[in-house]
């Protein structure tokens, strides 16, 4: 493959990954702190 | 006679005395105008040692990297004190990985914790890193390694930088890390005009109510590992930046360890000096006077410009399906450069409305930016090493 056609996928996949990673944390920490709140309020 | 047929002025070039200027420039911006003191002081200093010519402070092979070697070939004046340095703290990685140790003592991920979505505009602000990223290596003058440790200059975080570009492309940590370091203390300047281009003044008048809830010490104490956990196994790569920023975080919140975080935040400070003055070791006047070097001072602008818009543009996205608008201006500070870009979030909402106080619920995104960072580093080293 090209290295402009490699550069274009890192790119795009890069932050892509970057994105999806960071958003499944953002949802595991949403949860956690969801649940944690609602042990409290039991 | 006198020995002074030994002085080092005949070898002294043009090169060498633009960068003595240059050295002493950054010293004075440290002291007189309070920019990233900490580290363009030694920066300039570092500058100073790699320019007096026959010093012998640091000494360069004639591949243009430092040279190698130990106690023995310092005593023989083969290298300096800083080729160790560089060979032993930069060169292995240990200083950046140990300086984000440090670094992850003194952060408070609270507010990331409140808001969870602060890490959706951590990510999305890293957008200047893959665009430059692009641009550079596009643009002939820098291979896709080079191109990528130029990118994360966008990044606005220092110790992802210099690990990323030992790894890739270590030519280059010289001018990547001075300028990654010039322009953080610069965020103030860059990125007010960014914000006000993208945004109205109503949004930037957004209110936010003050964040009532308290974290939990349990949740406080579960996000280190579990950022750690999740990351290491969908980018291996970032592992050792991200398990050094958590493990510090870790002995932060724990309540037991304080001795040991403190410990890590003394040790930063040691290992910032020691970065500081090494890196600007590695800018001998060939190394900065080329057409490439000064390429990088333009494209770290617009990486820090794309950066801001990034996570700008997805907080004003987000807002559409909100029903509590937050202020779009706290993703610009998905931009790491703690807490330099909070504050600009802070001062540009009070402008534009005196009753916000953005300070708190900016810092979500900023910690965040930190992380995103260190995940962009992994998927580059990933993708090319």
């Amino acid at each position: 493959m090209d290295e402009p056609k490699l550069a274009l996928i890192i790119t795009a996949a890069g932050y892509g990954i970057n994105i999806l990673v960071l958003g499944i944390i953002a949802g595991i920490v949403w949860t956690i702190s969801r649940l944690l709140r609602r042990e409290q309020s039991v | 006679m006198f020995g002074l047929y030994e002085s080092a002025f005949g070898f002294l070039t043009l090169g060498n005395i633009l960068m003595l200027l240059i050295g002493a420039g950054l010293i004075y911006l440290g002291i007189a105008k309070k920019m990233e003191p900490l580290l363009l002081i030694p920066i300039g200093f570092g500058i100073f040692a790699v320019n007096l010519p026959i010093a012998g402070i640091m000494v360069y092979a004639p591949d243009g990297l430092p040279a190698v070697g130990g106690l023995q070939e310092i005593a023989e004046g083969k290298v300096g004190i800083l080729n160790l340095l560089y060979h032993y703290g930069l060169e292995t990685e240990v200083i950046p990985l140990l300086i984000f140790l440090g670094v992850g003592t003194l952060m408070d991920f609270g507010p990331t914790i409140v808001r969870p979505i602060s890490l959706l505009f951590g990510a999305t602000a890293q957008l200047g890193v893959f665009v430059v990223f692009l641009i550079a290596h596009l643009s002939g003058l820098f291979t896709i390694q080079e191109a990528a440790c130029i990118g994360i200059i966008g990044g606005s975080d220092g110790p992802p930088t210099v690990y990323l570009t030992v790894a890739l492309a270590p030519i280059l940590l010289g001018p990547i890390t001075m300028v990654a370091y010039s322009y953080m203390a610069l965020v103030p300047i860059l990125q007010p005009p960014v914000i006000r281009l993208l945004t109205t003044k109503k949004e930037r008048g957004i209110l936010m109510k003050p964040q009532t809830r308290r974290v939990s010490q349990l949740e406080m104490i579960l996000f280190p590992m579990v950022v750690f956990i999740v990351a290491a196994l969908l980018v291996p790569k970032c592992a050792p930046l991200v398990g050094m920023l958590m493990f510090g975080n870790l002995l932060r919140v724990t309540g037991v360890t304080d001795r040991l975080a403190n410990a890590g935040a003394v040790l930063n400070d040691i290992l910032i000096l020691l970065l500081g003055i090494t890196v600007g070791s590695l800018m001998p006047a060939q190394v900065f006077f080329n057409p490439r070097t000064l390429t990088i001072f333009g494209l770290a602008i617009l990486a820090f410009v794309f950066s801001t818009a990034g996570g700008l543009l997805t907080a004003k996205f987000v807002n559409l399906f909100l029903k509590e608008k937050i202020n779009p201006i706290i993703g610009a500070a998905g931009v790491s450069a703690i807490p330099m870009a909070a504050r600009v979030a802070q001062t540009e909402g009070w402008k534009a409305n005196r009753k916000n106080y953005l300070l708190m619920h900016a810092l979500g995104p900023n910690m965040a930016g930190a992380i995103g960072t260190s995940l962009v580093a992994g998927i580059f080293l990933g993708m090319l090493q």
